[in-house]
């Protein structure tokens, strides 16, 4: 057997599919485990035994458009390489990396009996998520969102291993006595202001001798760092070392500090606690350290973070003690972060988590929440009427789309069930007009019953009345064009009209679709007098 | 840098139209698929992309 890992990111994330190649080596005794990564980040697989690797030489490539805007040649470059690839047979291809080039480039290189999971191409070239563990993460790995699975732990899914503690071990070192700082983020607002480095790093140098890391991009920061903290127990390297002595570096000492970045990546494969910031830049979650004793300091901005915290918790974890304040920590490499004394509204982890393992859905008392849901149930009902006796409106089921994606946008704590929907209609196949409708009613069948969980019938009165309050209140708001304050209740009419459609076919002398379509449309327009003439005017005497 | 992306905005349009018309006469065809990739290849070099990450694009 013949397997194809493809891992076309940048370090941090090739250093979390080191433990999948081992799983799949361990699970798979007899293959040959093939990797292809990008040249630019090959040095990330330095010392990785028993498995082969292939580098995607994208510069090569493209020299010849660099060179003389010559595409036709560097379409030959690029058959060059896929040739010898394709001729491997692969009889598994394992993409793990979630981005557009690396599902063509899936595609491109698989056979017809080539089975793979990861983001590829249906045989019409349209996106294809043969996987469940891929399709989630498309629809819940974005950052802000609320996944709560390591990518380590996604990366293992959708390559179909379980991983074992071992499957991380192969680093580890003889530590001394030291902690390591890496001053840089791997993106501008995911890095730590020098000034707060100092103040922390001089705290935590009068006890412990400090080495500070980084990239020649990063030794200006380093240097001014150096010299505020003006410490004998802080030496510099920062880009004075290779990739390749990254790994034991970072194994012989006894703390990593810094953001997410690829040395707190590595940190999981040398076993090297990590003492991370970070903030909503990026979600801890998901990519931050795997190393057991391994802390978070979290604050929504990076440079909200005191520096006094980072020093104190450093100071602790250096000398064993348990958290000095708040902070996720791990005791394991594998499983969710654990909270000691911080909180997060955990409501919308507990909604994914209900969708996808078949807990049991979260209880909301918000009325923005209900509203929400009640929004999603009414949007689904008007989709399957869609799909009822008439023909099929692609307009209409595309307007649908934009409202549903406008109740996620409003609501992001119900997001988690837009993005689900979403990603399950981009997952249908190709196929006949009849496939294709049969397959949409069941999705929005399935929206519709599990945003029933959370459904208020109302009584048409109270939503008449409700409906001619907030017609009333709207109405001078927007001739003012200030829709902005009064979004709320806007989105609050649309779901009282939408209610009181189901309990009658007709508002005046139009129907519910065409007034509801009618306001909608002026909506898109942004014409708020048009959206205040059709309340005053149309809506308020029908409902009256 | 301006003269390279102007270069690499021309090869991407003549990409897309070889790419198209392949798919159009000859369906998705293995030539259309190297030649999307080779589009997505050229499109990452526009965005700086060339360092995506595992995630979404907003990662």
């Amino acid at each position: 057997m013949r397997i194809l890992v493809l891992q076309l990111a940048r370090f941090g994330d090739i250093y979390q599919t080191w433990p999948i190649l081992k799983a799949l080596a361990r699970s798979h005794p007899d293959a040959e485990i093939h990797v292809l990564v990008r040249q630019r980040f090959q040095a990330a697989l330095s010392g990785l035994a028993g498995v082969r690797v292939h580098a995607l030489p994208t510069a090569d490539i493209l020299a010849p458009i660099y060179a003389a805007g010559d595409e036709n040649a560097a379409h030959g470059n690029l058959l060059g390489f896929l040739g010898p690839l394709r001729d491997l047979n692969f009889d598994r291809i394992v993409n793990l990396s979630f981005s557009p080039v690396s599902s063509y480039l899936a595609d491109a290189v698989a056979h017809a009996r080539t089975a793979t999971t990861g983001y590829t191409r249906f045989e019409d070239g349209y996106l294809r998520i043969p996987d469940d563990p891929s399709a989630y993460f498309f629809a819940q790995g974005e950052i802000g969102g609320a996944n709560r699975f390591h990518i380590t732990s996604i990366f293992a899914a959708v390559a179909g291993v379980d991983l074992t503690p071992e499957d991380f071990a192969g680093g580890e070192r003889p530590r001394s006595r030291h902690a390591l700082i890496h001053l840089g983020g791997s993106q501008r607002e995911r890095s730590y202001p020098a000034e707060l480095w100092a103040r922390a790093i001089k705290d935590i140098c009068r006890d412990h001798d400090c080495i500070l890391i980084g990239s020649p991009g990063e030794r200006a920061l380093s240097e001014t760092v150096l010299a505020a903290v003006a410490s004998p127990r802080l030496r510099n390297l920062c880009g004075k070392t290779r990739i390749e002595e990254l790994p034991a570096l970072v194994g012989e000492a006894s703390l990593l500090v810094g953001a997410d970045s690829a040395p707190a990546q590595l940190a999981g494969l040398t076993g090297t606690p990590v003492l991370q910031i970070t903030s909503d830049a990026s979600n801890f979650w998901t990519t931050g350290p795997t190393a057991p004793g391994s802390r978070v300091l979290y604050e929504a901005e990076l440079q909200e973070i005191d520096p006094a915290r980072i020093a104190a918790e450093a100071r602790a974890m250096l000398e064993g003690r348990p958290p000095e304040g708040p902070c996720a920590f791990r005791t394991e490499r594998i499983g969710e972060y654990r909270l000691h004394e911080l909180h997060f509204d955990d409501f919308s982890w507990r909604l994914i988590q209900a969708l996808y393992t078949q807990s049991p859905y979260p209880e909301t008392g918000e009325r923005a929440d209900l509203l929400a849901f009640q929004r999603l149930h009414e949007i689904s009902g008007l989709a399957l009427d869609q799909f009822d006796g008439r023909p099929l409106e692609a307009r209409a089921l595309g307007q649908i789309d934009t409202l549903l994606n406008e109740v996620g946008r409003l609501n992001p704590r119900v997001r988690p069930l837009v993005q689900w929907f979403e990603t399950e209609r981009m997952r249908l196949p190709p196929g006949t007009l009849e496939e294709t409708v049969a397959r949409s009613r069941a999705l929005f069948t399935d929206l519709r019953l599990i945003s029933s969980v959370y459904h208020r019938p109302a009584n048409p009165e109270e939503g008449y009345r409700r409906a001619r309050e907030l017609c009333s209140e709207l109405c001078p708001a927007l001739r003012e064009f200030d829709f902005g304050s009064h979004e709320d209740a806007f989105q609050s009419l649309v779901s009282t009209l939408h209610e009181l459609a189901a309990h009658s076919t007709k508002v005046g002398g139009a129907s519910w679709s065409e007034r509801l379509e009618s306001l909608h449309s002026a909506l898109e327009r942004r014409d708020f007098i048009e959206i205040a003439d059709q309340l005053e005017h149309e809506l308020l005497p029908a409902l009256s | 840098m301006n003269d390279t992306n102007d270069k690499l905005k021309i090869a991407l349009a003549r990409l897309e139209a070889s790419a198209q018309k392949i798919i159009a006469t000859r369906g998705y065809s293995r030539d259309a698929k190297s030649l999307k990739l080779l589009e997505e290849m050229v499109k990452e070099q526009l965005i700086h992309a060339n360092s995506r990450t595992a995630t979404r694009s907003i990662r």
